[in-house]
């Protein structure tokens, strides 16, 4: 075995917690996941626990003696040569971590996490792409030093400033709350930022923002594997948060920025936090029930589509309670009821490699094409994307709904690219957006 | 020697020590890679909240199984599990004397003991049980009534047999044909082992393929034998989670719905 393998193997056993190792050695591969996850619609072969197997035969051979002796005969053994290292990266790259896996598994294995590691695993080997990377690398840095992302940020306030008619008070220490967006948010639902804001404005909330964008996505490296990444970025974040001593921070990103900072930042950082970390929309619904302000009605046929990152960490209810007091034409979607949702197609990066995000592309210097092994992989992985974003699509189309609201920028990305890939039934909104003009205080 | 005194005076004891050492190996594995670290902010929820959570760790695959992998549950899981190995293992009522003879106090679940058959069989050789039905067919007289017509040990083992079956037929054509690399060696064994099993219990409760007492013997000796490799693999082998992954998964998913208000 050669030295860059032995290391990325090496480096997947720093993963091993009792957790991981139950992921590891309990599957009896009985196929239950395979129906609930999004990218089975792509193909028979990527089905949770055959993508995870990946990861396992890896390990197999080095923690198991009979994976080390027997090898292949008992399913061991590292990757040999090109075909191998293909066919590993495109079962890594066909999950989106929506945790379906988790909750249809009898053993509660979470295959999601087990192909994030082996993600890890592909990255030490120089399989990650590159845009993926780069944008990690950035983020794990001190992404405010990037010159066009400060810009973007720059011209992001000024919205703002221009959306609440005054100065925007930013990195006040002292504020209640302090509000977090990303720069993914920045680029691709610009108008989630500015409607959060206003709303804040509006409510007459004690908050700030920050003056320099803090991350792409807060743990950015979790889409390649990167530990190291996640934990420099959320560190950061955190000192931010403690620099200005807020009770509360709150994120419009309810995908991966919300599980990292909400779940994964205090075991990751390796400290505790003292304060509150919300989605918007469970802060509007708390400030709801507590008759904050109004919602007016209007009659819109809307649906909730649930963030896999939100609906996995427990906000179901509140949006939904908000979005049936917007409208009595409120309805769910056929298929995301309960712990399942049909996810966008979008998250754990691969939105991010999307053709269309050229902005993204420009803002951290990669040219638009890609060379290489990633050239095949990108445009087949863009492909099995569109298929699955299709599935969503009828879903909504199913459901009659007119808009979409949701709490994740990939989401309102992927819903409304289906959207336009099906006849362009219906359109995909940011919960602070769609409830700006609804608001009476 | 015959295997059926093979089996029972000479492998018991290097059955339990395997099971012993495999069991603390792969327990100790667990302890050993535990490490705290800080926790986040957990929702606040209610004990109810929490108890359903915990149902709901249960519940939700087998919910999603009927939903939407119909074949798998009705073979894998109520075939399988529910209707065949676990009440056949359990309460049976020959495996209730044989875990009596063990663990004494497993005999008070003999009152909820299965017969082997609906019809002619006692619970037990020594203490017969009175028909007391008035029907022409004598009816053993069970705790579960009427529903011994189906709790009974030829049909839950006939069952079990359909239910592995199957599993293990499904395994071919997706190994081969749709070239799913996630089945492997392991899969088809452990079945073939659990087949085993059961067809050598069933033939030898119905004294098959002859009742003359050393073919009787030598089935009976295959039937505890092949328990006996099942026992001593299980540490190392998918049978692991009867014992132990399955109760760790579904309590480390609570865990984790509890942290997270779900």
């Amino acid at each position: 075995m050669n030295e860059e393998l032995n290391s990325a193997v090496n480096e997947t056993l720093s993963e091993l917690n009792p957790v991981t190792l139950h992921y590891f050695e309990s599957c009896v591969s009985c196929g239950l996941c395979t129906p609930h996850c999004p990218y089975i619609v792509a193909g028979p072969e990527y089905e949770p626990v055959n993508k995870a197997e990946e990861l396992r035969k890896v390990w197999r051979k080095r923690l198991t003696a009979v994976g080390y002796v027997l090898g292949s005969i008992v399913n061991a053994g590292y990757p040999k040569d090109e075909d191998d290292l293909k066919r590993m990266t495109y079962m890594a790259y066909r999950c989106v971590n929506c945790g379906n896996c988790l909750n249809t598994c009898p053993f509660g294995i979470y295959s999601g996490e087990l192909i994030k590691i082996l993600r890890g695993f592909l990255s030490t080997l120089g399989r990650a792409p590159t845009i993926l990377k780069r944008l990690s690398d950035i983020e794990s840095g001190d992404i405010s030093e990037s010159g066009v992302t400060m810009d973007l940020w720059n011209s992001i306030i000024e919205k703002v400033r221009g959306g609440i008619g005054k100065e925007l008070s930013s990195d006040r220490e002292g504020a209640e709350v302090l509000y977090l967006p990303t720069v993914l948010e920045a680029i691709l639902t610009p108008e989630t930022i500015i409607s959060t804001s206003r709303i804040l404005d509006t409510l007459g909330i004690d908050w700030t923002f920050p003056s320099k964008p803090l991350g792409f996505e807060f743990g950015i490296g979790s889409f390649i594997g990167d530990r190291e990444s996640e934990r420099k970025t959320l560190e950061r974040v955190h000192s931010y948060v403690k620099r200005i001593g807020a009770r509360k921070v709150l994120l419009s990103h309810g995908g991966t920025t919300y599980e990292e900072m909400r779940f994964h930042m205090p075991s990751l950082i390796g400290e505790k936090v003292n304060y509150e970390i919300m989605h918007v929309a469970e802060y509007l619904y708390d400030l709801y029930r507590a008759r904050k302000f109004e919602i007016e009605a209007r009659e819109v046929k809307v649906a909730w589509h649930d963030p896999c990152k939100l609906r996995n960490s427990g906000v179901k209810r509140e949006p939904r309670e908000i979005l049936k007091a917007s409208s009595k034409g409120y309805r769910e979607l056929p298929k995301s009821q309960g712990v399942f949702s049909r996810c966008c197609g979008g998250g754990f990066g691969i939105a991010l490699l999307s053709e269309d995000l050229k902005e993204l592309k420009r803002l951290i210097g990669l040219s638009s094409e890609v060379e290489g092994w990633e050239a095949d992989f990108i445009r087949d992985l863009l492909k099995d994307y569109e298929i699955v974003m299709r599935e969503k699509s009828k879903e909504v189309i199913q459901s009659g709904a007119e808009v979409v609201v949701t709490g994740c920028p990939t989401c309102i990305f992927s819903l409304n690219k289906g959207s336009e890939l099906t006849g362009g039934a219906f359109r995909a909104v940011h919960i602070s957006h769609y409830l700006l003009d609804k608001i009476k205080v | 020697m015959g295997i059926y005194e093979f089996s029972v005076y000479n492998m018991m004891l290097p059955t339990i020590f395997i099971f012993v050492l495999g069991m603390t190996y792969r327990l100790s594995k667990y302890l050993f890679l535990f490490k705290r670290t800080p926790q986040p902010i957990w929702r606040k929820t209610s004990l109810l909240h929490k108890v359903l959570a915990l149902v709901k760790a249960f519940i939700f695959p087998i919910w999603a199984s009927i939903k939407r992998t119909k074949i798998t549950f009705v073979t894998g899981i109520f075939l399988l599990h529910f209707l065949g190995v676990i009440p056949l293992l359990f309460l049976l009522s020959h495996h209730i004397a044989w875990w009596s003879y063990y663990f004494p106090p497993y005999s008070l679940l003999q009152p909820l003991a299965i017969p082997t058959s609906a019809t002619s069989s006692a619970l037990t050789v020594t203490s017969p049980v009175t028909p007391t039905s008035t029907m022409p067919q004598s009816f053993v007289n069970t705790i579960w009534g009427p529903l011994t017509v189906v709790l009974n040990g030829d049909v839950l083992a006939i069952i079990a047999i359909i239910g592995t079956s199957f599993k293990l037929l499904e395994k071919f054509p997706k190994k081969f044909k749709e070239d799913l690399s996630r089945i492997r060696i392991g899969d088809f064994t452990a079945l073939i082992l659990l087949l085993a099993i059961l067809v050598s219990g069933y033939m030898a409760t119905h004294h098959l393929p002859s009742s003359d007492i050393d073919t009787y013997k030598t089935v009976l000796g295959i039937h505890i034998l092949t328990s006996e490799v099942l026992v001593m693999i299980l540490p190392f082998t998918k049978f692991f989670h009867f014992v132990f992954s399955y109760w760790y998964g579904k309590l480390h998913e609570a865990y984790e719905m509890w942290r997270r208000g779900l």
